[in-house]
């Protein structure tokens, strides 16, 4: 089709907002859309704090004075100072709390019609820029579910000591009515545990129960009921062998150690609300009145036109309005390079606009759009892994059903052989009591916790119990290449020749609005500021590439579609090609030496790949690959079907089209630049985008591997020699009471003073 | 030791007593926050500081 060479009063006419051809010479827009976004004044997107929206979804309490403010500027205790005098200075303000290890804080106003906007702007003049937080962010409920487990705590150690107290007078020999009311006491103080602190264990275990599954609350509730009826038994019947104060003290204990747990647990769940994926909580509505008014994201309703400008997300699925829109779905496709839409097409919540901005009609909201429904899915999948005593609780399982059994047939044979019920009792009930799961009830999960720990101090955020353990143990190691031994980004190759300045600027021009990856590389490349390029007329996107005319020349950049390693585009002026451009993907710098060193750990490395052979194969070279350590041309479920083989294997990825195939391996590691949506499957959430400390882990993975075995076999022995001693007389209940907590001390402490890294 | 019988019941009247006020402090955000009372506490208060509230 050959341009107009005639002068400037152009024959075709363009639409005055998107500059695509027009039909007729009657109209000045190709559509309704562009018509009404031509004509739209953009309100700025500025928080009004004090709008009565903003009021009344954060506020905590029902006066609306109550807020919560996360500001990550606090640095020093200087700053909890001087944030916590702006009371003296600002009338609006009554008090202001804050929590430095949470980085918030806790604001009351004076009154309903105070300002949050002055409050917001002087926190901002001192340097702590302050997001407000919504109330259900605060996560009440993990809070509550701290504080009764402090309780329960609290009220055990309460009652325990009493008991002690009437125990050891007991133990020391008090005879006759006093020791009748000691056990009587004994029994009415043990009630509040019996009653309230043990209540967890009863509850986890009827729950585990249902799910058909076994958690180590189910013994530990069995042998508390059964500990308990029986020595009210005995003391009902005014024998000796009560054990309220053992049970107590051991009740206590466990208490303690799921405490410390759960605090350490809460720092790595992290519940993000799903709006939090994008970047603003507002949306643009197009009213009646064809303005553009500014909203809350919350308030959009279904049949809503909202407007989504360049570079922003969109925030519900719905359909295209205007006549075309360039959208980028990476979140969920891994498709990083950008689709073009036309009118009535489908977009989904969580796209990026990577074009000019378009309206679109709503259809789905909130949760029932399509991103709203994976986090829902993912969050359930979260808290499933989240449960930290998982191969500790079978172990443990076993452990007790043998020495039940150990016990109970000791119990038979001694009274066969003649012995008193007495001792049997007592000897059954001592191994019963020193035969204790410490190290796998306290001892794994800590060793867990520091290895955890560990891991995060190297940006590994680990979301799941064994997944640290379970690095060490593989024997495959997988890697998906863009973005992760690549740098995922398209970088431009220098050419043979130097290229003309005049041509850099067409193509910067061409590509001025363009959020393409190949757009992006031309600007890295050539930094030229953009108000000294030249204007284009006829600026258009079409489906391959950008066009567009200088005076009477039309320029067009395409890609070309040969199979080659390297990705090109070529610069056309008049239909003639004038120009080709290589760009490469970086291989990141670290991966060579990584790869040698894994292939000396690992028994196999590979790369999966959804790029072609010829790419991977340039990729596998550089690496020191064998070819058939390579896979190219591979879709997310061809991914997947590979990952299958390998079932005792480690995944890392950056999310692109990896989501599938993490869920086969035994343990995922998604990049810091992955889509949200994998950084939920993934059990190990890296908080860089490169992948240096590998090894670090690794040695991590060993070494917590060897703690826990160490622990298991020191324990092993502990209950071997203990249990023995316990049948064999020598030791009595009592001393099996001091004795456990006193083993039980010892693992902690070994676990606690070991080093991981 | 008739005294036990006067000691025993205050005794656990006590206990009963620190248990209630560690059981509402836990309950109203005592132990929410361990860290930051640590900071608070090394700051000079305003000695002339005219609070209208």
């Amino acid at each position: 089709m050959a341009t107009p060479t005639a002068a400037p009063s152009l024959i075709l006419r363009t639409c005055l907002h998107c500059g695509q051809d027009l039909a007729t010479d009657q109209q000045d827009y190709c559509c309704q859309g562009c018509e009404t976004l031509s004509n739209l004044i953009i309100p700025k997107n500025e928080t009004d704090w004090d709008s009565a929206f903003i009021r009344s979804t954060y506020a905590l309490d029902q006066n609306k004075t109550e807020y919560i403010f996360q500001s990550d500027g606090l640095h020093c205790s200087s700053c909890i100072f001087q944030i916590e005098e702006l009371p003296q200075h600002l009338d609006d303000l009554k008090t202001m709390q804050v929590d430095f290890a949470k980085n918030q804080l806790h604001v009351h106003l004076l009154s309903e019609k105070s300002s949050l906007k002055t409050i917001v702007a002087a926190l901002h003049d001192m340097g702590y820029p302050a997001q407000l937080l919504l109330p259900e962010e605060k996560n009440k409920s993990a809070e509550q579910h701290e504080k009764n487990l402090l309780k329960r705590l609290a009220v055990a150690g309460a009652c325990a000591g009493n008991i002690m107290l009437f125990s050891i007078s007991i133990y020391a020999g008090v005879q006759g009515y006093l020791k009748n009311i000691f056990n009587t006491l004994s029994f009415f103080i043990f009630l509040p545990i019996l009653f309230y602190s043990a209540v967890p264990f009863y509850f986890h275990a009827f729950q585990s129960l249902r799910q058909k599954r076994l958690s180590i609350d189910l013994p530990i509730a069995i042998a508390v009921s059964i500990a308990f009826l029986f020595s009210v038994v005995q003391w009902l019947m005014g024998y000796d062998q009560i054990y309220f104060d053992s049970l107590a003290g051991f009740i206590f204990l466990i208490l303690i150690s799921r405490y410390l747990n759960w605090k350490v647990q809460s720092h790595y769940s992290k519940k993000n609300h799903w709006l939090s994926l994008f970047g603003t909580q507002n949306a643009y509505r197009l009213e009646d009145n064809n303005e553009l008014k500014l909203i809350s994201v919350h308030n959009i309703n279904i049949q809503d036109q909202l407007w989504v400008g360049p570079g922003e997300t969109v925030p519900a699925d719905g359909y295209l309005v205007s006549s075309f829109a360039v959208v980028s779905s990476s979140f969920l496709t891994g498709e990083s390079l950008p689709s073009h839409l036309q009118l009535n097409d489908k977009v989904f919540a969580g796209s990026k606009n990577q074009g000019a901005g378009f309206l679109i009609q709503v259809e789905a909201v909130a949760d029932s759009t399509r991103l709203g429904q994976i986090f829902r899915q993912t969050e359930s999948h979260l808290s499933q892994k989240n449960r930290i005593l998982t191969k500790a609780d079978l172990a443990a399982q076993y452990l007790i059903a043998t020495v039940t059994f150990i016990a109970f047939v000791f119990f038979i044979i001694y009274i066969s052989q003649g012995g008193s019920l007495n001792a049997a009792f007592q000897r059954s009930f001592a191994l019963l009591i020193i035969a204790c799961p410490c190290a796998l009830a306290f001892g794994v999960p800590l060793a867990q916790k520091k290895s955890l720990n560990a891991a995060r101090m190297h940006g590994w955020l680990v979301q799941s119990a064994d997944a640290i353990e379970n690095f060490a143990k593989a024997d495959t190691i997988i890697f998906d290449k863009t973005g992760t031994l690549t740098l995922g980004e398209l970088q431009l190759l220098p050419s043979a020749l130097p290229v003309h300045e005049d041509i850099k600027s067409i193509v910067l021009s061409l590509e001025k609005e363009s959020q393409h990856p190949v757009a992006h590389a031309f600007r890295k490349a050539w930094p030229i500021h953009p108000l000294a390029l030249p204007k284009l007329h006829n600026l258009k996107d079409s489906r391959g590439g950008m066009q567009g005319s200088i005076d009477f020349d039309f320029y067009e950049i395409k890609k070309n579609d040969t199979r080659s390693e390297k990705y090109s585009v070529a610069l056309f002026k008049n239909h003639i090609k004038i120009q080709d451009f290589y760009f490469d993907d970086q291989i990141r710098e670290e991966s060579a030496f990584l790869i040698q060193s894994l292939k000396k750990i690992f028994s196999q490395v590979l790369i999966l790949s959804g790029d072609n052979s010829l790419q991977v194969e340039h990729v596998q070279k550089k690496l020191h690959l064998d070819a058939n350590s390579v896979f190219s041309d591979l879709s997310p479920e061809d991914k997947m079907s590979i990952v299958k083989k390998y079932p005792r294997s480690i995944y890392i990825g950056d999310g692109h089209n990896d989501a599938l195939a993490m869920n086969q391996a035994s343990v995922s590691v998604a990049l810091s630049h992955s889509p949200v949506f994998t950084q939920t499957q993934s059990d190990i959430f890296l908080t860089q985008s490169h992948l240096k400390n590998i090894l670090d882990i690794f040695k991590i993975s060993l070494n917590t591997q060897k703690l826990i075995r160490n622990t298991m076999v020191a324990s092993f022995f502990y209950n071997a020699l203990a249990g023995t001693a316990a049948l064999a007389g020598w030791i009595g209940p009592l001393e099996a009471a001091v004795l456990m907590p006193i083993s039980s001390l010892c693992i902690l402490l070994t676990i606690r003073w070991s080093r991981l890294t | 030791m008739n005294i036990l019988f006067l000691m025993i019941p205050v005794t656990l009247i006590l206990a009963a007593g620190f248990v209630t006020s560690f059981l509402w402090a836990t309950q109203t955000g005592q132990f929410d926050d361990l860290e930051t009372p640590a900071h608070r506490m090394l700051h000079e208060e305003n000695k002339n500081d005219e609070r209208i509230k």
